[in-house]
């Protein structure tokens, strides 16, 4: 980071509607959330859509966990200062360069003074925008306009953008013989060295969007104590993701509340809560822990979003139907091997 | 491993909260045994850092382990069932809190407790709170060790704003809101200082010294 100072500049935020974050992959092993002090997850910089940030960072060679822009919901425009490569993906909307479509989850390459764009989603509701090399600002930081991003590493150590990597409208990193699975190498902040992931395939993206409607579930920690009435709805309800949902919490509508027990409501300790636990309060409206939740929380957690589906949370727009399908914890803890074998390597 | 097992110590439950997370309970009630059991165990792993462990975090009485995808969870779990469970607060710190006790609430809890305000601030200030966790915000300590008649449950709907400095009550506990943020304890007064995100540690000791002066 002590490279990054105005000369190292490579991206001007032009114009933001909403809100622009610096945002990063979050604790990883070796931080254990010690260097920081800080052993709450409230500290505004895990990425919401974690799965983008890993499949991007992929895309630019970066390490999955390199910080990067989540933007919601735009739109938004960034300069070029100097040659740059990023890539954008996420949500699905509008994306061009000085005017000129350009397409998202590829390595696009900036050249001085040209500007990228991108328009409110369409499907979906945030996109993540990495970089090659990281973001400078420290997670958390809220970009504005007229906001200079450094990258993270200094100009001679970022000479690892992908070959690839083109303005074109081009679908190279999206082929499937592009994708090997093998993880490549790569420099970082000082003289370390990172791995960095295979690029996504085509599959992976086009998964990124699918099923948002659908979030699968295993059962909470206090799962027996809301009782099996609660349980049933739970899965059996379409919920409307209600307009006070934030980076916090997606709240739940439903017509009918879930029906809970008194007791669970009126005798829980806090306990330490992670994002994606499906809370229930009082109102029996459910409250789903998001990447800024608070560390932790005294409702009952009915059930708990697995861990491959919770960057969805960041996808769902207001006024949305979703529903829960539980699945088995062998399963979703299979899935979420696989997941990090592939993208956080 | 299976999703609750505790055949080894029946006072220790490792159960899974997560397909990514496991807690680890151990102990049934808060308080100071608790608390230092939890302690313990959770600056043991800290200082172990197993190549599994994303995070750690302690609340009351348990300890939630969040698990990189594809963590052996025998080895995990043989990990955490070796973690001690006492000498943990011996590295504490005392934290000295100067409080302007002018909070909103200082009526309402006199009226709850059948109390005058001054009795209020004579029970909470000068004893030594032992912060169980830090959580809800980065720096917002759980302390233990509020007298049983400042006890009162938060309100019923939370202020939108609570301001940075405030020291309140929620329940059994008592802390500080070390920054601005949505609240519902009940709030006792202004702390006169600032504080850092890691301005405090679980297992520290806080004493909260009643002072009319400051801004």
């Amino acid at each position: 980071m002590s490279e990054a100072g105005p000369v190292d500049a490579v991206l001007l935020v032009q114009t933001v509607t909403g809100r622009l974050m610096v945002v990063d992959g979050g604790p990883r092993q070796g931080d254990v959330g010690v260097e920081d002090g800080v052993e709450g997850n409230g500290d505004g910089c895990l990425a919401a859509d974690d799965r983008a940030l890993c499949l991007l960072n992929a895309v630019v060679g970066n390490a999955w966990w390199c910080p990067a822009l989540e933007v919601l919901p735009g739109p938004w425009a960034l300069q070029a200062l100097q040659r740059v490569t990023v890539a954008v993906g996420g949500g699905e909307g509008l994306l061009t360069i000085d005017g000129v479509a350009v397409l998202p989850w590829t390595a696009l390459s900036l050249d001085v003074g040209q500007v990228l764009r991108g328009g409110p989603c369409s499907i979906g509701l945030t996109r993540t925008i990495a970089v090659a090399g990281g973001v400078g600002s420290a997670p958390g930081t809220q970009l504005t306009r007229g906001s200079v991003m450094a990258p993270r590493l200094a100009p001679r150590m970022a000479t690892h953008a992908p070959r690839m990597a083109t303005h074109a409208p081009s679908m190279a990193t999206h082929a499937p013989s592009m994708a090997t699975h093998a993880p490549r190498m790569a420099p970082t902040a000082g003289s370390t060295i990172a791995i960095v992931a295979a690029p996504p395939t085509a599959d992976d993206v086009i998964d990124h969007l699918q099923h948002l409607s659908v979030l699968r579930v295993v059962p909470g920690h206090e799962r027996s104590r809301c009782g099996d009435g609660a349980w049933a709805a739970l899965l059996s309800t379409s919920f409307a993701v209600s307009p006070h949902s934030s980076r916090q919490g997606t709240r739940l509508d439903a017509t009918t509340p879930l029906p809970m027990p008194v007791a669970p409501m009126t005798s829980m300790l806090t306990v330490p809560v992670w994002p994606g636990a499906v809370q229930v309060p009082p109102s029996g409206q459910p409250v789903i822990l998001g990447a800024d939740s608070t560390a932790t929380g005294g409702y009952p957690r009915l059930a708990q979003v697995i861990a491959v589906d919770r960057y969805k949370l960041a996808q769902l727009r207001p006024g949305a139907l979703v529903t829960f399908e539980a699945v088995s914890l062998h399963d979703a803890r299979a899935w979420h091997a696989r997941f990090e074998e592939r993208f956080k390597p | 491993m299976s999703d609750a097992v505790s055949d080894a110590d029946p006072s220790v439950r490792i159960e899974a909260c997560a397909d990514d997370a496991l807690l680890m309970t151990v102990a049934d009630d808060a308080g100071e045994g608790a608390t230092e059991r939890v302690i313990s165990a959770w600056r043991a792993l800290r200082a172990r850092r197993p190549a599994w462990l994303v995070k750690a975090q302690p609340a009351f009485t348990s300890l939630q382990v969040v698990l990189r995808g594809g963590a052996d969870l025998d080895e995990v779990e043989r990990v955490l069932r070796s973690l001690p469970l006492a000498g943990g607060l011996q590295q504490a710190h005392t934290h000295l809190v100067p409080v302007r006790y002018d909070g909103a609430d200082l009526g309402a809890v006199a009226e709850h407790a059948g109390l005058g305000s001054d009795d209020v601030i004579r029970l909470h200030a000068d004893r030594p709170y032992r912060c169980a966790f830090v959580g809800f915000l980065p720096g917002f300590p759980y302390l233990l060790g509020l007298d049983e008649r400042l006890h009162m449950p938060r309100l019923a709907t939370p202020r939108p704003l609570v301001p940075a400095g405030s020291v309140g009550i929620g329940g059994s506990q008592t802390g500080v809101y070390p920054a601005a943020s949505p609240g519902g304890w009940r709030l006792l007064g202004t702390a006169l200082m600032t504080f850092a995100p890691d301005w405090i540690e679980a297992g520290d000791i806080v004493v909260f010294r009643a002072t009319g002066g400051g801004p």
